[in-house]
This record gives C-alpha cells, sequence and structure tokens, in this order.
C-alpha cells in the first residue's frame, strides 16, 4: 500500500511541472504580456522606468530562464503581488480558499447523498416509474446552464418569495448577530451556491451509480448470492452495493475540477467571497500574478483530489494494487 | 448499411425527437431575418422591460428591442459556436488519438501525459484565462473552446485503436506495405468513427452551454450581437423587474442542448451496441 502511494505521489511530479508550465505560457503568450500590461497603465512612464521595472520583475531575462526563477519561487508557495493592490497573492488565496472549500464539499456531501440513492433505486427497479423519471431528470441535469437555473432559483427564492438572500455569504448586520443567528445566516447564503453547484454533479453521479449497480447485478455472484437464498435486500445493501460503491468514489474525486471550474460562475454570480470570484475578477483585471496563482493552485487541488480519488481505490479494492 | 442505421435509428423516439429540434433550429437560424418578428438591434427606448404581450411575444429588453427577434438571431451563434468549436476538437482529438493509438511507445506516453495534464486544469478557468488575454469575440471564443475541448476524445480515440490496431484487417494491410498515413486513415479511423460521431453531437452540446456562459460572463460574444448568453447578463441586472428577460433566452438554450444530448445518446445505443447506455 505504502509504496503505491508513493508511486502515485512520484507520478504527481510530471503534472505538476506540465501544469505549471501551461500556465507560464499561457501567460506569456498574451498580447503585451506581464510588462506592458503593468506599465501600460500609465500613459508617461518613460522607457528608462520601463526598463527598470522590467528588470525588477526579471522580465528583461530570457524566457527559460523566467519560467526557472518563476518556479523556483511557486515551489515555496511565493506567486509574487498582485499588480492591483500590491498584497501578496498566497495571502489572498488562502483568505478566500475557506469560502470554496465549503462550498464545494457540501455540494459533494449533497451530491453523493442525493445520487447514490437514486442511482441505486433506478437499478434495482429498472424501467420502472421511478427510473423513467429519473432518466428523464438526468437528461435535464445534463441540458441546464447551470447559471441559468442560478438566476430562475435567485428570481423565485430571492425576488418573487423572498425567502433567501441572493448574493455573498453574510448579511449586512452580520457581526450584531448571536453565534446562533450567525450560524442560521450563514446557511441561508449558503442553500442557492449549493444547489446550483451540486446539480450538474447530481444528474452524472446519479446516472454513473445507476450504470455500476446495474454491471454489479448481472456479476455471477450475485446470481450466487441469490440462488442460495439469500434475502434480496441483503442481495442489495451487503453484496451489490459495496462493489458498486467502488467506481463511484473515484468519481468524487474526479469530479472536483468540474466543481472547481464551476465556481468560477456560481461564485460569480451569487458573490461568493470565493477563490472562483476572484480569479474572475483577476482575469477582468488582468492581474497577472494572481491569475498565475489561482490557475495553479485550481489545478493542483485537482491532482490532491484525484490523488485522494486513487488511494481510495486502491484502499477499497485490494486488486488494484497488483495491476 | 444506411438502411439498418436508419432501421435502428428511427426506433429511438427520443433521438428522432432531438433530430426533429436541431433541423427546426437550423431552419429557424438560417431564415432568422424571416423569422424574427422585428430588427433585433432595433431600440425603442418608451417600451423597454415590457412584459410580455401580443405585439412582443416574449416581451423588451432594456433598450426596447424585441426579445423574440433576439433569441431568434441568437440561435446563428449558439449552433455556429457549436459546429465550428467541436470541429477543431474533433480534429485534434481524433488526430492525436489515432498517432497515440496507431504508433504506441514513447509518442503514445508523451500524448497521453499531456492529456493528463490538460485535463487536470479547470477546463472553464483555462478558457477564460486564454478568451481575457485575446480579444473576447465570437470568432476567439469558438477556437478555444475548441483547442480545449479535445483532451477526452484523444482518450477515447487512442483506446478504440489499440483494440482495432489488432485486428487481422490491420495486420494486412501493414503486411501489404501500405504507408502509415493510409492505414491510419483508411484503416483505422472508419473503425473509430462511431466513438467520434457520438461525443462530436454530445459535445456541441457542451460548446453551446459554454458559449453561453462565457457570454454571460461578457467573455464571449459582444453586444449589440445578440447571444443566448449576452441577453441572460441583462436579464440578471434586471432580475427584480424584468423576469422574461431571465427565463426565455435560458429556455433556448436548455432545449437546444437536451435536443443535441438526446441525438448524441440516440446515436450511441444505435451506433454502439458495445456502449449501450443502460
Amino acid at each position: 500500500m505504502l509504496e503505491y502511494i508513493v508511486r502515485r505521489l512520484l507520478f504527481m511530479i510530471p503534472l505538476l511541472l506540465g501544469i505549471t508550465i501551461i500556465t507560464f505560457v499561457v501567460v506569456q503568450l498574451s498580447p503585451g504580456g506581464p510588462a506592458d500590461m503593468l506599465t501600460g497603465l500609465s500613459p508617461k512612464i518613460g522607457a528608462e522606468a520601463k526598463a527598470r521595472l522590467r528588470s525588477l520583475y526579471g522580465l528583461d531575462k530570457p524566457i527559460h530562464v523566467q519560467y526557472w526563477l518563476w518556479l523556483s519561487r511557486i515551489a515555496r508557495f511565493d506567486f509574487g503581488e498582485s499588480f492591483k493592490d500590491g498584497r501578496r497573492v498566497i495571502i489572498k488565496i488562502l483568505e478566500r480558499l475557506p469560502a470554496t472549500l465549503l462550498l464545494n464539499i457540501l455540494s459533494l456531501l449533497l451530491i453523493f447523498f442525493i445520487a447514490l440513492p437514486i442511482g441505486i433505486m433506478s437499478a434495482v427497479r429498472q424501467d420502472s416509474f421511478f427510473d423513467k423519471g429519473m432518466t428523464v431528470f438526468v437528461f435535464f441535469g445534463f441540458s441546464v446552464p447551470a447559471f441559468w437555473l442560478a438566476l430562475l432559483l435567485m428570481i423565485l427564492f430571492g425576488v418573487f418569495l423572498g425567502w433567501l438572500p441572493i448574493s455573498g455569504m453574510h448579511s449586512v448586520n452580520f457581526p450584531y448577530f448571536s453565534i446562533w443567528g450567525k450560524m442560521w445566516d450563514l446557511i441561508k447564503h449558503l442553500i442557492l451556491p449549493v444547489l446550483v453547484s451540486a446539480f450538474g454533479g447530481l444528474a452524472y453521479l446519479s446516472r454513473y451509480s445507476r450504470a455500476s449497480m446495474l454491471e454489479v447485478l448481472r456479476q455471477d455472484y450475485i446470481r450466487t448470492a441469490r440462488a442460495k437464498g439469500v434475502p434480496e435486500k441483503k442481495v442489495i445493501y451487503r453484496h451489490a452495493l459495496r462493489n458498486a460503491l467502488i467506481p463511484i468514489v473515484t468519481l468524487l474525486g474526479l469530479s472536483l475540477p468540474g466543481l472547481i471550474g464551476g465556481g468560477f460562475i456560481f461564485e460569480t454570480i451569487f458573490a461568493w467571497p470565493g477563490m472562483g470570484r476572484l480569479g474572475y475578477q483577476a482575469i477582468m483585471a488582468r492581474d497577472y500574478p494572481v491569475i498565475m496563482g489561482v490557475g495553479v493552485i485550481a489545478a493542483f487541488l485537482t491532482l490532491l483530489g484525484n490523488l485522494i480519488a486513487d488511494i481510495t481505490y486502491a484502499f477499497v479494492d485490494p486488486r488494484i494494487r497488483y495491476r | 448499411m444506411w438502411k439498418i442505421f436508419w432501421k435502428r435509428f428511427r426506433r429511438n423516439k427520443l433521438a428522432l425527437f432531438g433530430a426533429l429540434i436541431i433541423v427546426s433550429l437550423t431552419v429557424v437560424a438560417v431564415s432568422a431575418p424571416f423569422v424574427a418578428p422585428f430588427n433585433p438591434n432595433q431600440q425603442d427606448i418608451l417600451h423597454r422591460l415590457e412584459p410580455p404581450s401580443h405585439k412582443h411575444l416574449l416581451g423588451t429588453d432594456d433598450l426596447g428591442r424585441d426579445l423574440l427577434s433576439r433569441i431568434v438571431y441568437g440561435t446563428r451563434v449558439s449552433l455556429l459556436v457549436g459546429f465550428v468549436a467541436v470541429g477543431i476538437a474533433i480534429m485534434i482529438g481524433s488526430l492525436l488519438g489515432l498517432i497515440s493509438g496507431y504508433f504506441g511507445g514513447r509518442l503514445d506516453s508523451l500524448i497521453m501525459r499531456f492529456v493528463d495534464i490538460m485535463l487536470c486544469f479547470p477546463t472553464f478557468f483555462l478558457i477564460l484565462m486564454v478568451i481575457a488575454f485575446l480579444e473576447p469575440n465570437i470568432w476567439n471564443v469558438m477556437v478555444v473552446i475548441g483547442i480545449t475541448g479535445w483532451p477526452g476524445l484523444t482518450r477515447l480515440v487512442r483506446g478504440e485503436c489499440l483494440s482495432v490496431r489488432e485486428r487481422e484487417f490491420v495486420q494486412a494491410a501493414k503486411a501489404l506495405g501500405l504507408s502509415n498515413r493510409r492505414v491510419m486513415f483508411v484503416h483505422l479511423l472508419p473503425n473509430v468513427m462511431a466513438p467520434i460521431l457520438v461525443s462530436a453531437t454530445l459535445g456541441i452540446g457542451g460548446a453551446i452551454l459554454t458559449e453561453s456562459a462565457l457570454s454571460f460572463l461578457g467573455l464571449g460574444v459582444q453586444p449589440p450581437t445578440p447571444s443566448w448568453g449576452n441577453i441572460l447578463t441583462a436579464g440578471k441586472d434586471y432580475i427584480t423587474v424584468a423576469w422574461w428577460l431571465s427565463l426565455y433566452p435560458g429556455l433556448a438554450i436548455l432545449i437546444t442542448v437536451l435536443a443535441y444530448n438526446l441525438l448524441g445518446e440516440g446515436l450511441r445505443d444505435v451506433l454502439d451496441p458495445r456502449m449501450m447506455s443502460e
């Protein structure tokens, strides 16, 4: 087991390098590039001052040297300072990370606890009314633009019914609430963003767990269990479910990039103070250090999610280690 | 062969329904000037933000433009982006997949590692990043969605190639001394066409969703050119007073993407019994 984990960790290194190269290249390829962006703001800036700035940020060096310098800095989690307010990028990201993680973890939990039973039920009662209804739901889930769903929910619950706040993480008078009042306020602000960001994954996972369950139900050991007279309930929950769960575990890790990527839209719509919104704002302001920081961290989180999924997979399925 | 295909396809009611919607949408897009009741950019400040009525079936927007006409013209943008973006993705994806699966070895692992890296990025952020540096317009949107959309397909095509490569007719073609290029495009490609076609159809839906999200964020098709995404931006700004601005463009997106998904799943059932959706 330990050997497997170490091997997987080593395997991550080239991927990490690749991620940094792509991020770096995309930013360098942009017309103008970071140097012009920094100086272009002020037309009065002289050529000499420009050169001084370039050498200050190391932008006058050859590109591979620049990459190496940048890489050795981000290896120490130093992404430089934001062009916009001069604060350190890593601190700006760390401030926003808890909000993003809270949102993503809650969505993942919601996806898992709703989609799984739906998928199992559909598989067990294949072609029933419930199953057909769920298939339709899944098709809609794949086709609905999530940001539009967000708008509709905002109109319904925020504007027409007035039950839920439609933006931000806290109310304006948040500091004056009691501890329970604060909790309740946070929950109210969480409901819509969590629902919307879970929606796409919900469709995906319920379809996937249905397929996985159907696959397992066809196996010989299920027929054996039935043949020897094990009660149907026990066949489903003891024999089938455990085996069907194995591939689903991986999927949770793999759904991370989708959730993080979706965060750029949802967090912007709901004005949620997370990493996605930070990234979006940085892109709109062409704040290169922040953009590169958010890109690398987001890809890194994805990689971490994949790693956790792989390790869990190996943990629950002993067959995998011998491959 | 086409007869068998059609016979099996006809039985799939949902896929037929999807195809029907797509055909109608294409007709609407091509004949937009005749279908739309008004000029989509005709402003009428006196009648701004009017709810749906007999004159303006879906109401008017913040500049008094007819919403129905704008949605009709938006069809053009969505379908064009879907086709071109997926076209680009399919070309890159199948070419790399073919090369990877056919040659194998170090070239294969190089390409596959690159695919792994690409799949790590939240695609949407990568697209945002590139678009923001380029100028946001419809052509850049199409190209960027295309060049970020190929990794999944590459993996799929490679997997298919690996198994087809070992079949006798490929071995025979190689033994006859055909060039690598000929074996790849004449003998391998037609045999991996089914999954390519399916993921192209599903991919068009995805590309339309991405375009609308980009336009919604102001990084896609720029106003005054109407696109479903940028109409929704106005919908968000007037969310408290004009629900129709938010409802109808999204409905258009939903119907279109749904149609492509239904068709794609239908094609999967018909073309590839092995990949039959449960």
